[in-house]
């Protein structure tokens, strides 16, 4: 989780990515923002974000990105 | 038929509310299925075929990928491989269709294509993929997805809606509300004064211009190619607030198509808030699955390790940006303009995508804010002319007269030839067009300030209200620009 | 309870609009006899900015006529003055009320009707693909006439010379050329489209207006493949043939010359400025043999044509 603020925070400097639950529908990140982070989650947890993960329950809040993190770890 | 005939919101629609809502509960999709096929019958006749065909490829599309996930036989990437097969059938086919219809001209082979098939193709495709993704389930009710498909006020200009936000709402049968209505119909008066007032109103201009631009001087080209943007404007959000008062008064939710495009900071985000239901089936099915393939991480990868991570992260993004764009340009039509349209907006957000850290560093260097006014009045200059420079190619005839506009511009301007130009409009048409639009501009304001006129016009005494609206429909019957001297101008994207 | 309650909301709400309808269609209510009165007025301010009994030859009709007939090019080449008198789509009815306002300033010769506009609707009914509309239109002058604002403050907009800024008499110059393929048009037959019974009712109005001011009326047929046919040029025949009326159709004269890949505007629907200067030699030609007509090129009382011809510009009318 520690590592998931640190990489979000790199993405949006200056914003409460902590607390945020409006990641996506406020436009905090966009598209370019997400591929960057998808390709330092993958790097960083080891997983593999298909395509059909890029949807904003996914994304909206560091908590749910977590989870996702955690499902593709014990699905991979 | 068409939206913006009386026939369609004073007849063929309350029609349908009447039958609709006379049925019973259980019954009322049937209502809204028939009122879809009648609508498409009636502009398309015999190639109602199509559309029931690609409903057919979709929904069987559907009930395979359903089945092969569910039954468990295969796992894993025999399961994924087996379901990319499938997916890939389905999607061909509908495409396919679509291809036959709107892209064999180029071989000169002219068909004359299905209404909405731009539309509900890319709706086919959604549903497909979604089920693939397992992000929504494949649907058993036949009726469900060919109401999806098929949606009466959706189907010739969109808005592209996704299966999981409409489908339940136009099979449940909801009685329709009073306040649905009410708010349904007064979104359809906007939408008629958009296009009437002033949509119809700059269109004979719109089409001199574009037509024999070389008896015009550059100044006048440039009124005509920012009357086109404006007209474009006018008539397709118009149409969207038509088409989602409609959808709004049988309870099922459209998606926007617009938000306040002209406010926007970048070309990018200019595209966030116009033809959004494009844009975003466009990130979706085309822009994430491009940058996630495997090719191109891999593609990343090798640029990472020779030029480092921050030229790297561009890679991937860039890739997919240009098939998202190009498809943008192609989805318009088999046309040179289209594809430079495009790769016009591809080059640019592009840059744009490049040059968004060093411009902030720069500025930061130079002491300036992002909100402060100097700022904010360059970005929309360049904005300006990057969105009415796009439109110009969009609407020239061909390729080659699109930059011979662009050349008289720049070597003809001759300002004062402009005072001389007749348009074929008179200063009365001009007046109106130009005082309707600031009206327009006004609400987009308050829009974009999160201000919502209609409820607070619902929240005044009834004398209030009714004068409102009394107001609106007069200025549409009497300032419209119908009837005598005037021709009302078809709908733009529904020939898309 | 709610629902009654909503259904006389919504009852009241379509009563007050249709009384306001009808109110306001007795403040727009007029003269049936002319359609589209913007235009009209337009084209009458026109005339009546042109010097009092300088013009002998009229021309009217719809957008074929104007884009087809230059009044500037006849006077430099046979010495005679002419107006173009043709509105976009115009309508019979129109063109007699234009007519009968131009007899008030004006003593023409000859007056030109091209036939285009004898298949256009000839009265002031309302064509609209809208079924509604169309309804409105017809039972509600509010729906019909409601352009008529532009006329409400006694016209506080100049009007006239409205469509180029240079003064080419009614003339409207197009330089864009997309060209026609399509081959012969006009297949000889026996067969006749014949107009409705309101276009013979007008033009015999027309016919009379003309006889009364001592105005020959003559038909003229512009090339277009689009609008023309031998159907069409039959029919014109026989009410000339019955009328005593002389008629020409261009479609038919082999020394016009049209190269349709070259001089139409718009793939045979109209004349562009090359085709035009052929049909307009031909008709100017035709017109001073034909009608004892003035060569007014050396006289002094007709400077302003010469100030015309000369002003015309970058769009001279040489090449």
């Amino acid at each position: 989780m520690e590592k998931l603020l640190e990489i979000l925070e790199e993405i949006a400097p200056g914003e409460d990515v902590k607390n945020c639950t409006t990641l996506i529908d406020d436009h905090i990140l966009d598209s370019f923002a997400i591929l960057t982070l998808v390709s330092e989650l993958e790097e960083e947890f080891e997983i593999e974000v298909s395509p059909a993960e890029l949807i904003p329950d996914n994304f909206n809040s560091a908590a749910a990105l977590w989870d996702m993190i955690c499902r593709l770890k014990e699905e991979g | 038929m068409s939206y913006h005939l009386l026939t369609y919101s004073l007849i063929f629609l309350p029609a349908v509310m009447l039958l609709y809502q006379l049925a019973p509960e259980k019954y009322r999709w049937s209502v809204l299925l028939a009122a879809d096929y009648v609508f498409f019958w009636m502009i398309s006749k015999k190639l109602i075929i199509c559309l029931l065909a690609s409903t057919v490829i979709t929904y069987v599309t559907g009930r395979v990928l359903g089945f092969v996930t569910e039954s468990g036989k295969v796992k894993g990437k025999k399961l994924t491989a087996r379901k990319r097969i499938i997916l890939a059938c389905g999607i061909c086919l509908t495409l396919g269709l679509l291809i036959v219809y709107k892209y064999l001209r180029v071989f000169g082979i002219s068909l004359i294509a299905p209404i909405g098939i731009s539309y509900y193709t890319l709706q086919t495709i959604s549903y497909m993929m979604d089920v693939y993704r397992c992000t929504i389930k494949a649907e058993k009710k036949f009726a469900k997805t060919a109401l999806y498909l098929s949606f009466f006020p959706q189907l010739m200009e969109g808005p592209i809606s996704r299966f999981s936000d409409v489908a339940e709402a136009l099979y449940s049968g909801k009685q329709i509300e009073f306040e649905n209505l009410v708010f349904g119909y007064q979104r359809i008066i906007w939408g008629l004064f958009k296009k009437m007032l002033i949509a119809d109103r700059i269109a004979p201009m719109v089409g001199k211009v574009f037509n024999s631009y070389e008896s015009y001087a550059g100044s006048a080209i440039a009124i005509g190619v920012i009357c086109f943007t404006i007209q474009l404007y006018m008539e397709f959000s118009g149409c969207m607030d038509i088409v989602i008062g409609s959808g709004q008064i049988f309870g099922v939710k459209l998606p926007e198509n617009f938000r306040q495009p002209f406010f926007a900071k970048s070309a990018s985000d200019f595209w966030r808030r116009w033809h959004i239901t494009l844009g975003a089936w466009l990130k979706d099915y085309v822009f994430y699955p491009v940058s996630l393939a495997k090719p191109v991480k891999k593609i990343g990868k090798k640029v990472k390790g020779i030029w480092g991570i921050n030229v790297s992260k561009f890679v991937a993004p860039t890739i997919a940006l240009f098939f998202v764009w190009l498809s943008n340009g192609i989805w318009h039509g088999a046309g040179w303009t289209y594809l430079f349209y495009g790769m016009y907006y591809f080059v640019i957000i592009f840059l744009e995508n490049i040059l968004e850290n060093p411009a902030a560093k720069l500025m930061e260097r130079m002491k300036l804010s992002q909100e402060g006014m100097p700022v904010k009045l360059l970005r929309g200059i360049k904005l300006f002319f990057i969105v009415n420079i796009g439109e110009m190619f969009f609407r020239a005839p061909t390729l080659s007269q699109g930059f011979g506009m662009l050349g008289r511009m720049l070597t003809s301007f001759n300002l004062s030839a402009l005072f001389e130009t007749n348009f074929g409009v008179d200063g009365y048409d001009i007046i109106l067009a130009v005082v309707c639009f600031a009206i327009v501009m006004v609400v987009d304001v308050l829009h974009e300030k999160g201000i919502s006129i209609r409820q607070r016009i619902a929240s005044q005494r009834l004398a209030v209200r009714w004068g409102f609206w009394y107001a609106a429909i007069l200025c549409i019957v009497i300032f419209g620009a119908y009837g005598a001297g005037y021709t009302v101008v078809d709908m733009i994207y529904a020939a898309y | 309870m709610k629902i009654s309650k909503n259904f006389i909301k919504v009852i009241g709400f379509w009563l007050g609009l249709f009384v306001i309808l009808e109110g306001l269609s007795l403040a727009f209510n007029r003269d049936k006899n002319i359609y589209d009165i913007n235009s009209v007025k337009c084209k009458e301010a026109e005339i009546n900015a042109e010097a009092d009994n300088t013009i002998e030859v009229i021309f009217c009709g719809d957008s074929e006529c104007y884009s087809s007939f230059c009044p500037l090019q006849m006077y430099q080449e046979f010495g005679f003055t002419s107006y173009v008198c043709a509105t976009s789509a115009q309508r019979l009815c129109d063109t007699y009320a234009i007519l009968d306002n131009t007899f008030k300033s004006q003593s023409p010769k000859v007056v030109v009707l091209e036939t285009n506009c004898l298949y256009r609707n000839s009265a002031s009914d309302c064509e609209d693909e809208d079924s509604v509309m169309k309804f409105l239109s017809k039972h509600m002058p509010v729906f019909a006439y409601h352009s008529d604002w532009k006329n409400l403050g006694g016209g506080f907009i100049e009007r006239g010379r409205s469509m180029q800024g240079q003064d080419f008499k009614g003339f409207v110059l197009r330089k864009s050329v997309i060209p026609y393929t399509g081959g012969a048009y006009m297949n000889k037959t026996d067969i006749a489209e014949d107009f409705s019974d309101d276009t013979y009712e007008y033009l015999d109005k027309i016919l009379k207006l003309c006889q009364e001011h001592n105005a020959k009326l003559m038909l003229v047929s512009v090339p277009s493949p689009k609008n023309w046919s031998y159907e069409r040029h039959n029919a014109v025949t026989e009410w000339v043939k019955m009328n005593d009326v002389a008629y020409v159709d261009l479609n038919l004269e082999h020394n016009v010359d049209i190269d349709w890949l070259t001089d139409t505007k718009d793939g045979g629907d109209h004349l562009n400025f090359v085709g035009a200067k052929k049909a307009t030699h031909f008709m100017g030609e035709y017109l001073f043999n034909n009608y004892a007509l003035s060569d007014r090129r050396k006289n002094p009382d007709f400077k302003a044509w010469e100030d015309c011809v000369s002003a015309s510009g970058e769009f001279s009318l040489k090449d």
